[in-house]
């Protein structure tokens, strides 16, 4: 309930910013500066936030973007559809709607699981292109499981009845990120760097704490890239995932991408996505040792 | 799968390390011949950006082409000593904004690429030019 006000407040502040004086929407930050979006909702590539807020918006101005992805891996499918808008360059807020397919989990009544995501992130200091340090942002991901009480499951929610000792959890989290122009082969290079402390599983998907590990981890993620020329960045990601859930076994997430910025407007990712095995007794089919890996394809369009 | 791209990677920026010295960017570029170029089509650029060009409605041409001429020269290796204000002063009062600094980034590329300067000259000019933004931008 809190959050759904919480959401109410977002896109009231979006209605009334838009209308400010002396505050336009505006695009004035360079060309792919604005990233693309996580599957969480906050900009960042893939899987990995970056300190980058989301949008094009300079110190002078605010702006978003809207963003819907798709992962396919050999038994699961994962569909995101996210906001997210920066004021300043100096707070961005997002929202995100995550469903994955759980025909696997072979649950009575429920064909997929839902999460809503509700992200805020701050830039502490540094400019990702013009300052020695790198940009360091801090950020709250707000996550809750949205399958409740299912008749089947005897009122239990499916990320309980998976083994998770809760149904919504916030990660908190220090992400550095910066370009170097003219690096090696003459080319601009993106380096990336979070520190989370989490409870998810499977990022959430899969509610939070477990009989292994009710509580924090604390997890490292990273993300490389290289930008051919203004217009294409090639690179790779790793997420490192905290071992909850006895039921449940997780990898570490990996990828390699490709990003297209053809303009402002709009950018297209595409990666190879590896999320290691996720083996458990619910899921007898996708319980060979094999990883699940797959095509991830994102598009993001900016205001 | 994740190792080959890795040692990939790793050849590639080791190979990147060694592919030439710090300081043919001059020659990169086109020499004085292809600063100039750069010089002349960047102007024509930020007097029609309706972004920046108010910036400049004061300043004589002559004396900015000459000077911009100067320090790209210099900053890339050319050997011209730049005989200008420092970018502190001439850019003070100015009330430039990160907008604007963006925006003049922008032009300098469009001119760049309009005279076939190589991405890698680009962005290794880019590089020496960038840190001036702590003293433009208010």
């Amino acid at each position: 309930m809190i959050f759904r006000i919480l959401s109410l407040l977002v896109i009231a502040a979006f209605s009334s910013q838009c209308f400010a004086e002396g505050l336009a929407t505006g695009k004035g930050r360079i060309l792919a500066t604005g990233a693309v979006t996580t599957i969480d909702g906050t900009a960042g590539g893939g899987i990995v936030p970056m300190a980058i807020l989301a949008g094009y918006g300079t110190a002078e101005q605010h702006g978003g973007v809207v963003s819907g992805s798709r992962l396919n891996t050999e038994d699961f499918a994962l569909n995101s559809f996210s906001a997210a808008w920066s004021w300043h360059n100096r707070v961005e807020v997002s929202v995100a709607r995550q469903s994955l397919d759980a025909g696997i989990f072979n649950i009575p009544e429920v064909e997929e699981l839902r999460t809503n995501n509700y992200g805020i992130k701050a830039r502490l200091f540094g400019d990702v292109l013009y300052t020695k340090m790198p940009q360091v942002s801090v950020g709250v991901m707000y996550r809750e499981s949205i399958n409740r009480n299912i008749s089947a499951l005897s009122g239990a929610t499916v990320p309980e009845a998976l083994g998770a000792k809760s149904n919504y959890g916030a990660d908190f989290y220090l992400a550095a990120t910066k370009v170097f122009l003219g690096g090696p082969l003459g080319r601009n290079w993106l380096v990336n760097g979070v520190v989370r402390s989490t409870r998810a599983n499977q990022g959430g998907l899969v509610g939070f704490g477990g009989d292994l590990e009710s509580g924090r981890s604390t997890v490292a993620e990273a993300s490389v890239g290289v930008f051919l020329n203004k217009h294409w960045l090639i690179g790779g990601e790793y997420r490192q995932q905290p071992e909850n859930l006895t039921f449940l076994h997780q990898d570490d997430w990996r990828d390699v991408f490709v990003a297209w910025f053809p303009n402002k407007q709009w950018s297209v990712t595409a990666a190879w996505v590896d999320l290691g095995q996720i083996s458990t007794d619910a899921v007898p089919y996708a319980n060979d040792d094999r990883d699940q890996t797959g095509v991830y394809m994102s598009l993001t369009g900016a205001f | 799968m994740k190792q080959i791209v890795l040692v990939a990677l790793f050849a590639v920026m080791m190979s990147g390390c060694q592919t030439r010295p710090q300081d043919d960017l001059f020659e990169s570029l086109g020499g004085m011949t292809g600063i100039e170029n750069i010089v002349d089509d960047f102007l024509v650029r930020l007097g029609s950006d309706p972004r920046i060009s108010n910036h400049f409605v004061d300043a004589d041409p002559q004396r900015l082409r000459e000077k911009l001429v100067e320090q790209f020269c210099a900053e890339s290796g050319g050997g011209c000593e730049y005989t200008g204000d420092s970018m502190k002063d001439s850019h003070a009062g100015m009330g430039i904004t990160r907008t604007d600094f963006n925006a003049l980034v922008e032009d300098l590329v469009a001119a760049m690429e309009a005279q076939n300067v190589s991405v890698s000259a680009q962005n290794r000019l880019l590089k020496k030019l960038a840190p001036m933004n702590r003293d433009i931008v208010e």
